[in-house]
């Protein structure tokens, strides 16, 4: 008896287990820790904190965006387009030179709701140029090859575009025009909300409930279903596997241009070459997070991730006395990344990985 | 990688079938080789030792990538950042504690190991690609820490910290013409302990966790202890690369180039090279530290034929892009990397004149 308990204890407390939980335990204590020092010190009010969080939904909505091409591509293909943030960069960058030369022409200020349509259909052109190509010259001539293959490619391709991007462009900072009408402030209920995170937040909402509109109820979506479920038996149903594929592609190209152009709305600074890296790397999380190849997880990972990542600084880290916790935004999603992948790696929605996981 | 040898080649004993190298001028050629390198100084123009210099360490960085992402395929993107921290240990440790250089090297190698270990830990969960996105962390935490942590010790928000020449005696190693020689010393036992790797228990144990882990797991192969392994090993190496870089080059900071691309290129080498093979370092990163002048050179031709305002953007262009091409082509065309082309190759010379 005594020797079967001492086994059942040693199979449930192998070391790696009491390893993990030790973990869990650990980062649990610190968020508590931080979270309680900061609330403690009263150093913010409520108004604060709620207009963080806004501010996280307007951001976390432009995540969601991007999040939804690397999702959709993974449902598709099982594998992540690593060079999707670059896509994102194609759109906002190519877009930024038709905003700079409407304003000098004066178009802008007389028209700009129009201004808006066009740069929208620019960006959401050059980005889904970008995917498809991306899609026939990288991606197809690998898709039978062993998994960790089209990963790298994809890395030289996300290099490769970012440099070509350079070239072409150059590499300095560009500026969108502002738009002036956004930047208000509303008061509701005694509290300042800006008018260019609504914006955001709902342009984003529109966004996402036409891709689900386009999945859910036409036939092409339908398809996109059928192929992410079983390519050969879909292609045996008579599907064009991939006119589909390239169709998925060309949706997550456009979602990643209206981010682009969101996104130029929002924070019209810092357009350039590299732009596409951070966001991407935010998105992929966000994809994650929500439960990868899952489209509603997409969007709930994505406004997840845009808000604990403008609360989670001010709230946990300046609570423990870390310096420049702003700064450590990019590293918070990152570690997020590792510990949701270690302690629930399908996600909040996601069913369970198979064994095809990357 | 079965090695074909011609008929009548055989081993007479183990001491013969466990030799590296085989013949008397395969020794002479390495050799030979060995003492080109370590004499450059005295007869090659400065261009070429420099360029040794360099290739030599941050072979030893790819050498580290191999073990863990060649044999053991666990992809690492963090592998400038191990290399960043051996660097900083190293110039620490000779500053303060006023040791020898030769004493530091292997302290930085073995702190820049603890510090793989613990980017390691993922791996015990996941795989593939997101690995390879947890140890990204590496390249956000590793530089930040040196940019925000004590800065009277780390160099604070200016980021560059001197790292002192390495002396012995009164011989300074103070210009690439003589640093060269530390180099190749290191590298010579890092190939060493390399190849070593690769053909003991340790290096088969890698081999059967990149082909299958679950396999690899039922044949008691200890997967989370050997993965470990694998990632203390990559940042022992990037420890010895990062030391040697810092102090050639005399000061170490987290914007001198340990950047995420460094990493991604650590990895293209690798692949231009050939994963999972000893020769693949040697060839990969040679290729693509000299493509980078040659690039420049057919940068200045392409931009003069160019718009006159394009020049300086293309030229800065240049490199990155043809890298980023290098390597979506040797991913679609040749996998396997130089190294099977190297091995085709010698086969066909070996089977000269029958074709089979």
């Amino acid at each position: 008896m005594k020797n079967t308990l001492r086994q059942r204890i040693g199979e449930q407390f192998s070391l790696i287990t009491l390893l993990l939980w030790a973990l869990r335990v650990g980062v649990f204590i610190v968020v508590l820790w931080g979270s309680i020092n900061t609330l403690a010190s009263g150093r913010y009010e409520a108004s604060t904190w709620i207009n963080l969080v806004i501010a996280g939904l307007a951001q976390g909505s432009i995540y969601a965006l991007i999040a939804l091409g690397y999702s959709l591509v993974y449902g598709i293909l099982r594998f992540i387009n690593f060079a999707h943030g670059e896509v994102f960069m194609a759109g906002a960058f190519t877009s930024v030179f038709v905003a700079e030369a409407l304003e000098r022409s004066g178009f802008f200020p007389k028209y700009p709701i129009l201004t808006f349509a066009i740069l929208l259909i620019v960006s959401m052109t050059s980005s889904t140029v970008v995917a498809v190509l991306l899609e026939r010259i990288a991606y197809r001539p690998l898709r039978n090859a062993p998994r960790l293959v089209p990963l790298i490619t994809a890395i030289g391709a996300s290099f490769f575009l970012q440099y070509t991007f350079r070239g072409l462009y150059g590499s300095g900072f560009h500026t969108y025009p502002e738009f002036g009408q956004l930047w208000g402030v509303w008061n509701i209920a005694g509290m300042d909300i800006q008018i260019v995170q609504v914006f955001v937040f709902l342009a984003s909402l529109l966004m996402m409930a036409g891709l689900y509109l386009i999945v859910e109820r036409t036939k092409t979506g339908k398809a996109m279903r059928a192929v992410s479920e079983d390519k050969e038996i879909a292609a045996l149903m008579g599907i064009d596997v991939n006119r589909v594929i390239v169709i998925t592609f060309v949706i997550g190209g456009m979602l990643a241009g209206s981010a682009g152009v969101i996104r130029g709305m929002y924070q019209p600074q810092g357009i350039w070459f590299f732009m596409g890296f951070h966001p991407g790397l935010k998105a992929f999380t966000a994809a994650v997070l929500g439960g990868i190849g899952n489209i509603p997880g997409a969007m709930l990972g994505g406004l997840f991730l845009g808000v604990f990542e403008t609360v989670g600084p001010t709230l946990i880290l300046q609570g423990l006395g870390i310096p420049a916790a702003n700064q450590l935004k990019d590293a918070i999603a990152i570690i997020m990344l590792v510990l949701v992948l270690i302690f629930r790696p399908q996600g909040i929605l996601g069913e369970k990985l198979a064994e095809e996981k990357a | 990688m079965a090695v074909i040898r011609p008929s009548g080649d055989f081993d007479r004993n183990y001491n013969q079938d466990m030799a590296l190298i085989r013949k008397p001028w395969q020794w002479v050629l390495l050799l030979l080789s060995i003492g080109a390198v370590a004499t450059s100084p005295y007869w090659a123009p400065p261009y070429v030792y420099i360029k040794a210099n360099q290739i030599g360490y941050t072979l030893i960085a790819v050498q580290g990538l191999n073990i863990l992402t060649g044999f053991t395929g666990q992809i690492s993107m963090g592998q400038s950042a191990f290399m960043l921290a051996g660097g900083y240990i190293s110039a620490l440790i000779v500053t303060y504690l006023n040791l020898s250089f030769f004493i530091a090297l292997p302290l930085a190698a073995l702190g820049a190991g603890l510090v793989g270990l613990i980017f390691g830990i993922p791996s015990l969960r996941v795989k593939g690609f997101y690995l390879a996105m947890a140890t990204l962390a590496a390249q956000f935490i590793i530089p930040w820490f040196t940019l925000h942590m004590f800065p009277e010790y780390l160099g604070g928000q200016n980021g560059i910290i001197s790292a002192p020449v390495p002396v012995i005696g009164s011989y300074e190693f103070n210009e690439p013409a003589r640093f060269i020689h530390i180099t190749l010393f290191v590298l010579i036992l890092t190939t060493i302990a390399a190849v070593n790797i690769s053909r003991s228990r340790m290096g088969r144990a890698f081999v059967a966790i990149r082909d299958n882990d679950l396999a690899a797991e039922l044949l008691g192969v200890n997967l989370f202890g050997y993965k470990l392994r694998a990632f203390f090993i990559a940042a022992v190496y990037a420890g010895l690369a990062g030391a040697l870089r810092a102090h050639s080059s005399w000061q170490i900071g987290s914007e001198m180039g340990y950047d995420l691309s460094e990493s991604i290129i650590f990895l293209g080498m690798l692949v231009v090279g050939g994963l999972g093979t000893n020769l693949g370092p040697f060839l990969g990163t040679s290729l693509i530290i000299l493509m980078e002048d040659f690039s420049n050179i057919v940068g200045t031709k392409v931009s003069a034929v160019m718009l006159t305002g394009m020049t300086e953007r293309v030229l800065t262009s240049f490199r990155p892009i043809f890298f980023g091409l290098i390597l979506m082509l040797f991913l679609i065309f040749e996998p396997r990397g130089l190294a099977y082309r190297w091995q085709l190759f010698k086969a066909s010379w070996r089977l000269r004149p029958f074709s089979h």
